[in-house]
């Protein structure tokens, strides 16, 4: 037998409580006599001590100290258990939006909470599965509910959206390891989350367990820089997402290089965003947006990038490169072409026609490499053949001008992936080359005259801004992205999910007895009444 | 609940009979001597012939040597009509014994003594208003069981106030009987009224007075409430050595009190202890009593 409300054992002192008191001023001892004028205006002991000694276990006394005992342990809420051993699989939202404070500390505490609560239904002999749903299903831990206390505490919340897909399968299969136990899955959540895809029947019930539910959210949703066409400035495009149900106004604050640029209130109507655009210095490079007001979720009011703009990097050209190339460099404001015997690592190596068995550091732009280096082998002839147009390598440019090129490879490299590409072969490719963020152009631009067009300075320029941003973005690579979609901390309506088994209550499986000592309590009161009406 | 002893267990009182101080008129056939002059064996006195007497009954050989009639007297051998009243008040429910069921073992001894005497015995046992229980009257040792059963059914009926239940237990027929009251005596102002009442009807009355030893020597210390056993009444107490023995004192003088009131009407008086065998009861405390012999 266990207890579900063990607190209140602490009632137990009541029949202590009770003999005390019989002990300091308890009844006096009820002696049946013939007759008591023999026994009257005698004269008595004055001494009070015949008043403290212990009281005589009579009858009612003992009764009295039963139904107290029974009360007690009847709000302890007493369970039999007689059903077989539980697996139960903790999922834990641990999506970005969990981290939002409408419930305090934070919604993933309050699910942590949940979970302990969870923990303290359960014996000794259950399975308990801790399963973190973040960008990916993790299992955290599998033991005794004493075992996994500590991978729960552990447990943090991060950046994503939920991978609430992975997870309830992960925990269904953790169940299904053990068929002989009763399983259930607990998905501790917040609901903000579109519905996921199907994930068909699962081997266990799932009971959702719902954690905060407001909306009241702003993010900095986009954060873009670009350099005007001049090339005397910059523009810096902000947009500012409102996920609450109410029009608001944000104090935000556009810094450059850690000094403050531009602050101004933003009016967001209810469920919208705002977009504006602030103009910035053409040095500046590092630029944040920070919405300054109080609201759920923090994670999301910081927003920062970098921009174009700033201090000439340094590029080397290497290889048979022309002269028309040269000039799309140098055309360039933020590039500068170098001496190639500089000692000092170049931001950027331009290498045409040529892919050296070491490769320079940093960034690298290919420009009609050779078709014979392994780097080049691919597999999946026509597979290149797909245009996307909205990558940033292709904004703004012309694909007409590139019509007449010729691939000199026909498969994708293991290492890129295409941005344009024909039926012979890709023409423009990204990746990580060894490492280095590189873009390859395979087709030599001076052959078919694309060199002349103004298409060619224009992929030339968003080639190099491409890869100055994707060597910067490097050392923070390794942190997990902010998904914006988790700005959204509202609730959505959460699917039912499949089971081969129904779902079962909470205490099912432990026979509430509280009832019986509740029943015995009366009858043992009745039984008192009775003693003491009969004794009179 | 009453009744410890078994029935063939009386037979050592065969010889013994009741001492009474008035002739027996519960009609002929019994062992006891009566006022009446009537034929029978029983040879009394001579007294001279007057006419109108039975010529049977002159006794020629005097007249043979004396010349004179003279004729016979004898006398009617009669039997002794006792009553026996077995108090049933809750008080006599105490102590252990308890005095009710050693009350019923004597009033069994004294019926059966009665009945092997040819008496005529009755039993009542006083109640409240009526008595609550009536047994006989028997005459013969063979009718014991059926009184024995019956003493077996008794049980306390509550309070009870021994004089009025005394005075309204016989009937006004019920003349110059043997009255013996087995009782505690616990009324606080004594028995005298139901004693004068029974003496009023010129009966024999003896009484026997059951005292529990745990009247005598109490058991008690400390805090108590004391419970009435007849009226549930509550007395909270501090007993100390003190108290006892003021108790004590107090119970030796109503003792007395108790025996001075039969002895002063004439009564004889008994008092006996539940802790005291049966045997020794009937054969000692009785027999030096004067109740009987």
């Amino acid at each position: 037998m266990t207890f579900l409300a063990p607190v209140a054992l602490v009632a137990l002192a009541v029949p202590l409580a009770i003999y005390v008191i019989h002990w300091l001023f308890g009844s006096r001892r009820r002696v049946r006599v013939p007759a008591i004028f023999l026994w009257a205006e005698l004269p008595q002991a004055r001494t009070g001590r015949s008043r403290r000694r212990r009281p005589p276990f009579n009858l009612l006394l003992l009764l009295q100290l039963v139904a107290a005992t029974l009360a007690a342990l009847a709000l302890a809420r007493p369970v039999a258990s007689s059903d077989p051993p539980r697996h139960l699989a903790l999922v834990l939202d641990a999506s970005g939006s969990m981290q939002a404070t409408d419930v305090a500390p934070t919604r993933f505490d309050a699910a942590r909470a949940r979970a302990f609560d969870r923990l303290r239904g359960l014996r000794s002999t259950d399975l308990v599965s801790v399963i973190r749903a973040g960008g990916d299903a993790t299992l955290l831990a599998s033991g005794s509910p004493d075992s996994v206390r500590s991978a729960i505490a552990a447990a943090q919340p991060g950046r994503t959206s939920p991978a609430i897909r992975e997870a309830l399968a992960l925990a269904s299969s953790q169940i299904g390891q053990t068929g002989e136990r009763r399983g259930q899955i607990v998905l501790l959540t917040d609901g903000a989350w579109p519905p996921p895809e199907p994930v068909g029947p699962l081997s266990a019930p799932v009971d959702v367990v719902a954690v905060g539910g407001g909306s009241e959210n702003q993010a900095v949703s986009s954060l873009v820089v670009r350099m005007d066409p001049t090339g005397r400035g910059q523009t810096a495009f902000v947009e500012i997402a409102n996920s609450a149900e109410h029009a608001v106004r944000v104090p935000t604050r556009l810094s450059a290089d850690g000094a403050p640029l531009d602050e101004r209130q933003v009016d967001i109507a209810a469920r919208a965003r705002a977009r504006l655009s602030v103009p910035l210095p053409v040095d500046a490079h590092r630029i944040s947006v920070r919405l300054l007001g109080h609201d759920a979720l923090q994670l999301d009011d910081v927003l920062e990038t970098t921009a174009p703009g700033g201090p000439p990097r340094d590029v080397d050209l290497l290889g048979r490169f022309s002269d028309g190339m040269r000039r799309a460099i140098e055309s360039i404001p933020s590039l500068r072409v170098r001496a190639a015997d500089s000692g000092l690592p170049p931001d950027l190596t331009v290498l045409v026609g040529v892919l050296p068995p070491r490769l320079p550091s940093g960034p690298l732009l290919l420009v009609d490499p050779p078709a014979s280096s392994g780097r080049l082998l691919g597999v999946g002839l026509g597979s290149g053949a797909r245009v996307q147009a909205s990558h940033p390598l292709l904004q703004g440019l012309d694909l007409v001008a590139l019509e007449n090129e010729s691939p000199s490879v026909s498969g994708v490299p293991g290492w890129a992936h295409v941005v344009l590409g024909t039926l012979q072969g890709p023409l423009i490719m990204e990746g990580r080359l060894e490492g280095h963020p590189a873009v390859a152009m395979t087709f030599d631009p001076s052959v078919t005259g694309l060199e002349k067009s103004i298409a060619f300075p224009l992929l030339v320029s968003n080639a190099t801004a491409y890869l100055l941003t994707q060597s910067e973005s490097v050392a923070t690579a390794k942190l997990e992205v902010f998904d914006p979609a988790e700005s959204d901390i509202a609730p959505r309506p959460i699917p039912s999910f499949q089971s081969v088994v129904p779902l079962s209550s909470p205490t099912n499986g432990a026979t509430d007895v509280w009832p019986w000592f509740v029943t015995a309590v009366v009858l043992v009161l009745g039984a008192e009444w009775l003693v003491f009406g009969r004794r009179g | 609940m009453a009744l410890t002893v078994a029935a063939d267990a009386f037979k050592q009182f065969d010889r013994l009979s009741f001492v009474v101080r008035r002739p027996a008129r519960a009609g002929l056939g019994g062992e006891h001597r009566s006022r009446r002059p009537s034929p029978s064996t029983e040879f009394v006195d001579y007294r001279p012939y007057q006419p109108g007497d039975d010529f049977r009954r002159v006794d020629w050989n005097v007249y043979g040597r004396l010349g004179s009639l003279q004729v016979k007297v004898t006398e009617g051998r009669q039997r002794l009509e006792v009553v026996v009243l077995l108090d049933c008040s809750s008080s006599m429910d105490a102590g252990t014994p308890d005095k009710l069921s050693f009350a019923a073992d004597v009033v069994a001894a004294l019926a059966y003594i009665g009945m092997a005497r040819a008496d005529s015995v009755r039993v009542l046992c006083l109640g409240k208003d009526t008595p609550s229980a009536n047994f006989g009257p028997f005459g013969r040792r063979s009718r014991m069981p059926e009184l024995v059963a019956g003493l077996k059914r008794i049980a306390p009926v509550g309070a009870v106030d021994l004089n009025a239940a005394i005075d309204t237990c016989l009937d006004a027929a019920s003349r110059q009987t043997l009255v013996v009251v087995v009782s505690d005596l616990l009324t606080r102002d004594g028995i005298a009224g139901g004693l004068e009442a029974l003496q009023a009807r010129l009966a024999d009355v003896v009484v026997v007075h059951v005292v529990s030893p745990d009247e005598l020597e109490p058991r008690l210390s400390g805090e108590v409430e004391l419970v009435d056993a007849e009226t549930n009444g509550v007395l909270e107490l501090g007993v100390s050595l003190e108290t006892l023995a003021a108790y004590r004192a107090r119970l030796a003088a109503w003792l007395e009190e108790r025996a001075s009131e039969c002895r002063i009407r004439g009564i004889r008086y008994a008092r006996v202890r539940t802790d005291r065998p049966l045997n020794m009861v009937v054969l000692d405390d009785l027999r030096q009593s004067g109740v009987l012999r």
